[in-house]
């Protein structure tokens, strides 16, 4: 009970702290640690070796789009304003406050552990909330692999199918190709 | 050996091992078209049970075949879907091939085609959506690449499939609990909801429709148009397929009413969009809204007259679109500015007469002018409008005039005379003969209907409880 609770502060802490970071190596830990949890929960219903699949291919999508990045010429990090830290914030503390008030009704209709669905939803928020701010396609990418995370952990636990496990899987990495290939990174110069 | 072997497996694979000779483009393009040419006449060829005339053409195959517990399965309504979708490719191909335009759809064409019809094939098809977000990510290089600095509508075609898909995903698994067990009425709306959520963003339903013109906007129309044509077509089956795998959901009246409404929203604000546009690229991709709007509407009748209008629309939506893009590519092949606007489309007639014909017969095609291809089914349309719900049939009619208005509008400026056209363009024979081909075969279908759309009917010809 303790720990789960644990969990869930530490995903809101999480979905907030990703929000009004700027540097990508700390966005890309984010989504690792992210990518983590999820895991983590998962393992809880899931043998390992399914449940690994998902580690694996999410961190095998952030590799990919670090090595992008790491290898871009030219990364723009944004320096936002503290007025636009602040607002992200608030917007990342609305969606908290709205999934605090209808969790209970969702458990209802999605009958799965509490936490899961709570942690689920705040990341499925905080991916859209990420990707309707950027306009870089590796920013899209971030907040896509964030966004579908969540649902990844509200849908796992209804369904344990190892063909929607490997689909899964081969999204986010196909995601992560095309963040990779739209930034350049896959671009014949940059191979060349 | 099995038919998802033949059709899916392998030319994906094929395409795969394609990507590695694109160097040579010639040659890649020209092994697209044979093998797409293959997989169509063996499937023309195939029976699924044993054949009833003995010929050395004829063969068995075997329709299905499993993967880690889960079915792919050809129908013949899916044989003639593939069918129709592998023509599309040849027929892009070959205007690739004869405008002498390099383009990513050689090889991704067959990957992408190639995964819509195992979207469309996977049993339990609740699965379609995962398979449908693949081939909305690998459709993307087809269209995208890292020199092409535009990317909103990519991101945003990206983000909406990405977001609908947990939508679908999470009301096939309330539908399939209800085959389990039998559902209240808060769950079926629920449930409805979900799936309403998922297609509308999958559809884009306004307001979720501004990445089709940024889309056709910012990418090679004969690009942009393909994926914009051949990946709604799929989406309108696999809504099809929900609707007859679950009777609780094909008894929920709402449904067909929020489709109905959901295709009337398309059409009126696509008709409006339409006629204010002065970029071409926009206005024609306003129309592919429109025309969605239109299958959208003829799912809703519920009826097996409406499900069999809907794969007409298909055909017609493939036809149209597919001398749209061409003649818009045709139209900034002599332009540096990529954006051409209504205005340039002075002595047009003068100049090119062929070329006009290309532009303007799909046109009218698509608001059902008699003599054209979309005449019979629009004509079908209205009478079906007629029984079920006249009131809509105005705002339809008055979407389509309004159109009309606006093509009628764009036939008098191509009358007017002036230098600066783009119809100076200088088109080669073969180009020349291509086209003319493809008008004189738009001009056939449109007086003799009955040669294809029959065969196009049988698309729909699975769904047992849908169409009877």
């Amino acid at each position: 009970m303790i720990i789960n609770s644990v969990f869930i502060f530490v995903s809101i802490f999480l979905s907030g702290v990703i929000l009004i970071l700027t540097d990508w190596r700390w966005k890309m830990a984010g989504l690792a640690v992210i990518q983590l949890i999820c895991f983590i929960q998962i393992l809880q219903i899931w043998p390992i070796a399914l449940a690994s699949v998902k580690l694996i291919s999410g961190w095998m999508g952030i590799a990919l789009m670090s090595a992008t990045l790491a290898s871009s010429r030219e990364i723009k990090n944004f320096k936002s304003r503290a007025s636009a830290k602040v607002f992200k914030l608030m917007l990342a503390a609305f969606s908290w406050i709205v999934i605090s008030a209808s969790v209970e009704k969702l458990n209802s209709w999605l009958p799965i552990p509490y936490t899961n669905l709570f942690i689920g939803l705040i990341f499925f928020f905080c991916g859209i909330f990420y990707f309707s701010q950027e306009c870089e396609i590796n920013g899209i990418g971030i907040g896509l692999l964030i966004f579908l995370s969540g649902f990844d952990l509200i849908y796992s636990s209804l369904e344990g199918s190892a063909l929607v496990t490997g689909i899964y899987g081969l999204i986010i990495i196909l995601i992560s190709i095309i963040s990779s290939y739209l930034q350049g990174g896959l671009s014949e110069g940059e191979i060349n | 050996m099995s038919a998802p072997l033949l059709w899916i497996i392998f030319p994906i694979l094929i395409s795969i091992l394609l990507l590695i000779f694109r160097k040579n483009y010639l040659l890649v393009c020209l092994v697209q078209i044979i093998l797409c040419s293959i997989i169509i006449i063996s499937a023309i060829l195939a029976r699924f049970v044993t054949p009833e005339t003995t010929s050395i053409l004829i063969y068995q195959i075997t329709p299905s075949m499993n993967i880690l517990g889960r079915s792919l399965i050809f129908t013949s309504g899916l044989k003639t879907t593939m069918i129709f979708s592998f023509s599309a490719l040849v027929i892009w191909s070959l205007s690739l091939l004869i405008f002498k335009i390099k383009s990513n759809i050689v090889p991704f064409g067959i990957t992408f085609i190639g995964l819509l019809i195992a979207a469309l094939a996977v049993e339990p098809f609740l699965y379609s959506a995962l398979i449908i977000e693949i081939a909305v990510v690998v459709s993307i290089p087809i269209f995208a690449n890292a020199t092409n600095p535009r990317i909103k509508g990519v991101s945003r075609y990206l983000i909406y499939f990405t977001i609908g898909m947990p939508f679908i995903l999470l009301a096939g698994w309330y539908l399939a609990g209800g085959e389990i067990s039998p559902v209240n009425d808060e769950q079926l709306i629920q449930a409805a909801l979900l799936l309403g959520l998922g297609f509308i963003f999958w559809l884009a339903v306004f307001p979720f429709q501004s990445w089709i013109p940024l889309l056709a906007e910012e990418t090679e129309p004969i690009e942009g148009f393909f994926v914009l044509t051949i990946l709604p077509m799929a989406i309108a089956m696999l809504l099809m397929k929900y609707l007859n795998g679950f009777a609780w959901l094909r008894g929920f009246i709402t449904v067909f009413q929020a489709l109905r409404l959901f295709g009337l929203i398309m059409i009126v604000f696509g008709s409006i969009w339409f006629s204010f546009q002065k970029n071409l690229r926009k206005a024609i991709s306003y129309l592919l809204l429109v025309s969605s709007g239109l299958v959208v509407v003829a799912l809703s009748f519920n009826s097996s007259d409406g499900y069999i209008f809907s794969s007409y629309f298909m055909l017609l939506r493939l036809i149209c679109f597919f001398l749209l893009s061409m003649i818009l590519m045709v139209f900034e092949k002599t332009r540096e500015n990529n954006s051409i606007v209504s205005l340039q489309l002075k002595a047009l007639f003068k100049k090119s007469p062929i070329t006009a014909l290309v532009f303007f017969i799909p046109l009218f095609s698509l608001v059902g002018m008699p003599w054209t291809v979309g005449f019979p089914i629009m004509q079908s349309l209205f009478s079906e409008l007629a029984i079920f719900i006249p009131q809509f049939m105005i705002l339809l009619l008055l979407s389509l005039i309004i159109i009309s208005i606006t093509i009628i509008r764009w036939i008098f400026i191509s009358i007017k005379n002036d230098d600066d056209s783009i119809a100076s363009s200088n088109l080669g024979p073969q180009e020349t003969a291509f086209l003319l081909v493809c008008v004189l075969g738009m001009i056939i279908i449109g007086i003799f209907p009955n040669i294809i759309y029959p065969h196009i009917g049988s698309i729909v010809s699975d769904l047992q409880f849908l169409v009877k």
